[in-house]
């Protein structure tokens, strides 16, 4: 249970009733699904042998049911990842589900004969500053929002999800005609700006509804010994906001670390490109190279399956707290 | 130009014993030998001066040529030449960034008619008249506007048609020379199981981009309808202009049946690689198909062979081309680029030409005659081909070259927009896709263009 | 109570950062539309609403519009539909839950390009699996780029498998907040399983489902990059949308302005739908249902 007990907090501010409504209704999916007892379904596994034909069917259409669903949501990752493990003469010819024993040479040659090294070095650059600056920055913006007194802090935090979803063309290309007159074209800052503005209104949005639901009274239980408001904030408040934190990283992640469109149009030279868009740039260049192409979509994966399964839970809790990635 | 997307191959050439290092040392240090005291005379470089450089040949051989270059030339006359490496798609991207920050390059790649001329009407450019002059060029190679070079290029790309030696000759098949010979070819050759094409006959790709607008169209300009009159008068849809063309488009049509599928979203890699793999007995390309064929499928790399496209009575033929050349910007330094350009055209134009050894097929007549550049092995392999290919552009050479940007009277922009808004492959798309008569087709097109202005 | 400076300078330092990177290009966006910025050498020319009237008067952008929703709309009734069944099953016990739940969403997570890429692939009518399913069957491949009908389809379904899992996550987490007795008092008065869906479980996920197809419908529309990998637009303009228009404009032919008004036009489109969409499920009275 992470970014999950803001909704009672969320119409202390609600000062126009339906963004208020809106803003509770998009974060108000609050609990975890594996976490959470399932009361629909009490029926307990045991003695089903003795129960009538009816429901042994029953069992059996839902473990269907569950294959059906595996594999339709893993087998073509795994087709990917079997195909990119062939050896190259065969992958055109080869429709075996079995990939042992394992080629590396679409890998070996991925890296021998592409800029793939320089394109992932590019991707994680970008992903950790966009990480590091997009929760730095948001904590501010949302714990401002949360506790300091002005005139429109709904409308502030309501724009924050409205501009998340603004089409991604009509800020690219703007960007990409400001970013000439300023000398950002095709530069990682300029494309670091690209994912800030997309990842900025998020992080605000989630951790606003983190720090809404904090009680005061750590904080100031700290400044009665002596903290300030900002040595509370740093000392008190964000060690405690960890979940949160971690959940904006997260997703800060996930959105730079996939983009496409940003990337494609603010990023020109080979050089300073990122991996979603050189690797589909491999697909219309002048060899085809299926084999390559598949080992560097494994490899952009790879990273994600390790936060994944290490970050399930985040992922989970951000996602149903209103975190999307379009 | 190599029209092609993104280049983020780097070819190896590993599948031959000369080992390009080798080659490049040698030469360079042949050339610093020969040349270290005669090149300071006329090079009179201003220490200090950097000079940027676009470059959009993105093959790691050639971006190795011009990056040894660029160090030689700033260790001899203490000029730094930065370059940036650019695949072609987002090469003018990039160059209208820079000049819009203020900031233009000095000297860049460029293939494109509508970007140069853009740039020469813009005055961004200075002309290159005077190096130009120096030499004799193929077909079309010294072509100038307002009076001017604006371009010094350095290769051809011909879209030649590729066959296979091997099945022609199992079949008992003639180079054609009509569409009707061309067509039976393609049809003998195609191979069908179960309802899919496992071996096309040929592939044209007719997808909206720019490898459609190269490729497709040779034997459409073999039969040479007019596009534009004298004034720039659309005429495609007058009446003899659009027999020929609608006759292109019936004969487009026939071939399509022949066609692996899919050619909808085909571009320069699948026309590549579908002959490589040898799912089509003929595709059209330059010469980075052979490369391909070493690197990839030698045993295929000595069953191949190249033609002209045909016209529909054998008459005449035709092939689509494009090229690629040097441009120098207006910028404060620009005296000193020209040095540059002049000084890498005297000592490493050759090595340059070797880094796509086939697919940089030489404009400058005399280099087909320079023992350092025939000397290259692959070159010396597939001299026969690359003879064939001069032969196509030699000034007497009866082949009509042409492309889609320079279907009017003279060179101008009309025809880039032609080029840029894909009106000729959407014909074709109006043909296969949508089964519009040929009449129709053409109307179309024309009226496209039309409104293009 | 005291606000110290620090909090207040790093809050009004944030917001103006994000302001600058995020509201400074939608409204120079806006201001672009306005002005011909065709071959970039030149400066911009104001030419009031010209951009918005070429666009308008283009037979492309109406296409492009009816295009965008015929795909936005079919894919957001797959991925509710298909959503809400898998959400169904996966909520009930069954051995491997935690595991099989943690697996349907990883499409969700992967790039988009990377799901194009493996899409690409399996239906290459060359060489792909699809082809080889198919002969074994003794049929042949369908090429799906050359026909509008497949490649809407293809589009349509590679978004179903990316983005059903979000649909799933929330529709699971909605089931939980529907009160247990319910389906007992429904199973005392005989209620069916169908019955059941229809009466409690429908209603209980009214609100996550007006959420849900709200946001999904929002991203459909502005979906830019599944539509460039798989067709580029094609065949003949069939599969175009108002992104892939403003991005074709902008960027391939060099009309920034022009770019910049389909951008903006189907910005208010979409603000006009959202309000239409509000008005016919309000989401407060949505909450009610809670």
């Amino acid at each position: 249970m992470t970014v999950t007990q803001q909704n009672s907090h969320l119409s202390v501010v609600a000062a126009n009733p339906r963004q208020a409504a809106l803003l509770r209704s998009t974060s108000r999916f609050d609990s975890l699904p594996q976490d959470a007892p399932t009361p629909a379904s009490k029926q307990k596994l045991s003695g089903f042998v003795s129960r009538p034909i009816k429901q042994i069917a029953g069992r059996i259409g839902l473990y269907a049911a569950v294959i059906v669903i595996c594999i339709y949501s893993f087998f073509p990752i795994y087709w990917m990842i079997v195909s990119s493990l062939r050896a190259p003469q065969r992958l055109f010819l080869d429709t075996s589900l079995v990939f042992w024993p394992p080629d590396l040479s679409s890998y070996k040659s991925l890296l021998e004969l592409t800029n793939y090294t320089t394109n992932f070095f590019n991707s994680a650059l970008m992903a950790m500053a966009t990480i590091i600056v997009a929760t730095t920055l948001s904590a501010f913006i949302a714990y401002g929002a949360t506790r300091l007194r002005f005139r429109g802090k709904t409308t502030l935090v309501a724009s924050m999800l409205f501009a998340y979803m603004f089409p991604p063309l009509m800020l690219v290309i703007p960007m990409s005609a400001l970013f000439r007159m300023f000398g950002l074209s095709d530069s990682l800052w300029g494309l670091l700006i690209a994912h800030l503005a997309i990842s900025l209104p998020l992080g605000v949005w989630l951790l606003w509804g983190f720090f809404k639901s904090m009680p005061f009274d750590l904080e100031e239980a700290a400044m009665v010994d002596g903290c300030s408001q900002f040595g509370a904030f740093i000392k008190v408040v964000l060690p405690l906001s960890a979940p949160g934190l971690i959940t904006v990283g997260i997703f800060a992640f996930l959105l730079s670390w996939a983009d496409y469109v940003f990337a494609l149009i603010l990023i020109m030279s080979d050089q300073n490109k990122t991996l979603p868009v050189a690797l589909a740039s491999m697909l219309g260049a002048q060899d085809l190279r299926w084999g390559e192409i598949l080992a560097g979509a494994s490899l952009i994966a790879l990273p994600l399956f390790v936060i994944f399964t290490f970050c399930y839970r985040y992922f989970v809790a951000g996602l149903t707290a209103g975190a999307l990635k379009g | 130009m190599t029209r092609h997307e993104s280049n983020q191959w780097k070819s190896k050439g590993k599948s031959f014993g000369f080992s390009r290092r080798d080659f490049l040392k040698t030469s360079a240090g042949a050339a610093v030998g020969a040349t270290g005291s005669l090149a300071a005379p006329y090079v009179n470089a201003q220490a200090g001066v950097t000079l940027r450089f676009l470059n959009n040949e993105t093959a790691a051989d050639s971006q190795t040529v011009l990056r040894n270059a660029c160090n030689e030339y700033e260790s001899k006359f203490g000029v730094k030449v930065i370059v940036d490496s650019t695949p072609i798609s987002g090469a003018y991207a990039k160059t209208m960034a820079a000049i819009n920050a203020g900031t233009p390059y000095d000297l860049a790649t460029q293939g494109y008619i509508a970007h140069i001329l853009q740039y020469a009407r813009g005055g961004h450019l200075i002309p290159v008249t005077d190096l130009v002059k120096q030499h004799s060029w193929g077909q079309m190679g010294a072509w100038k506007y307002q009076g001017e070079n604006w371009f010094y290029p350095y290769d051809y790309n011909l879209v030649t048609c590729y066959y296979r030696k091997d099945l022609y000759a199992e079949k008992g098949l003639r180079i054609p020379n009509t569409w009707a010979e061309y067509l039976d070819n393609c049809r003998a050759l195609t191979v069908s199981k179960d309802g899919n094409i496992e071996r096309g006959g040929c592939v044209m790709p007719l997808a909206s981009d720019s490898a459609t607008n190269w490729a497709s169209f040779g034997n459409l300009f073999a039969e040479a309808p007019q596009f534009y009159d004298d004034k720039w008068n659309v005429v495609l849809d007058a009446p003899e202009n659009a027999d020929r063309a609608g006759r292109f488009l019936d004969l487009f049509g026939e071939l399509y049946k022949t066609m692996p599928p899919g050619l909808n979203t085909v571009g320069y890699a699948e026309l590549m690689s579908l002959f490589v793999t040898g799912k089509v007995a003929h595709t059209l390309y330059s010469g980075r198909v052979v490369e391909a064929l070493e690197a990839r499928n030698p045993d295929l790399a000595d069953k191949y062979g190249i033609f002209a496209a045909p016209d529909s009575t054998g008459k005449q033929k035709a092939l689509p081309f494009a090229f690629d050349g040097f441009i120098v910007f207006k910028t404060k330094q620009s005296e000193e680029t020209l040095k540059f350009l002049k000084w890498f055209i005297d000592e490493h134009y050759i090595d340059w030409l070797h880094s796509a050894w086939m697919n940089f097929q030489p404009v400058r007549l005399d280099i087909y005659e320079d023992p350092r550049w025939k000397k290259h092995p692959m070159i010396q392999k597939h001299w026969a081909t690359m003879m064939q290919m001069k032969s196509f552009i030699d000034p007497d050479s009866k082949v009509r070259l042409s492309s889609v940007d320079l279907i009017g009277p003279s060179i101008d922009l009309r025809p880039c927009k032609v080029f840029d808004s894909n009106v000729m492959p959407e014909m074709l798309q109006n043909k296969v896709l949508r089964n519009m008569s040929s009449v129709d087709c053409v109307k179309a097109a024309a009226n496209r263009i039309r409104k293009l202005g | 109570m005291r606000q110290d400076w620090r909090i207040i300078g790093l809050f009004v330092g944030g917001v103006l950062i994000v302001g600058a990177i995020v509201g400074g290009p939608l409204l120079y966006s806006i201001k672009l539309s306005f002005y011909a910025a065709e071959s970039f050498i030149a400066p911009p020319r104001w030419v009031g609403f010209g951009n918005y009237l070429s666009v308008l008067e283009d037979s492309n952008f109406w296409d492009a519009l009816l295009n965008g929703i015929m795909i936005s709309i079919s894919a957001i009734v797959l991925q509710v539909t298909l959503g809400v069944g898998i959400a169904l099953v996966l909520n009930r016990q069954f051995v491997g839950q935690t595991v099989v739940r943690a697996l349907s969403i990883v499409p969700y997570f992967l790039p988009t390009v990377v799901a194009c890429l493996i899409a690409q692939w399996m239906l290459d009518p060359n060489y792909g699996l699809i082809k080889s399913i198919l002969a074994s069957f003794g049929s042949s491949m369908f090429d799906w780029g050359a026909n509008s009908a497949t490649a809407k389809g293809t589009i349509v379904l590679v978004s179903v498998w990316i983005w059903t899992p979000f649909v799933v996550t929330c529709v699971l987490a909605g089931l939980q907040t529907i009160p247990v007795q319910l389906y007992e008092a429904a199973r005392v008065d005989g209620a069916g399983a169908w019955k059941q869906f229809w009466h409690i479980t429908l209603p209980g996920l009214r609100s996550v489902l007006i959420v849900v197809i709200l946001l999904r419908g929002i991203w459909m529309f502005n979906k830019f990059d599944v539509i460039w990998l798989l067709t580029k637009g094609g065949p003949l303009n069939q599969t175009e949308t108002l992104p892939t228009l403003a991005y074709r404009r902008a960027f391939l032919e060099f009309d920034l302005g022009g770019g910049a008004a389909v951008a903006t036009i189907s910005f208010a489109l979409l603000a006009t739908i959202i309000l239409i969409y509000l008005r016919f499920f309000p989401i407060d009275e949505a909450k009610q249902g809670r």
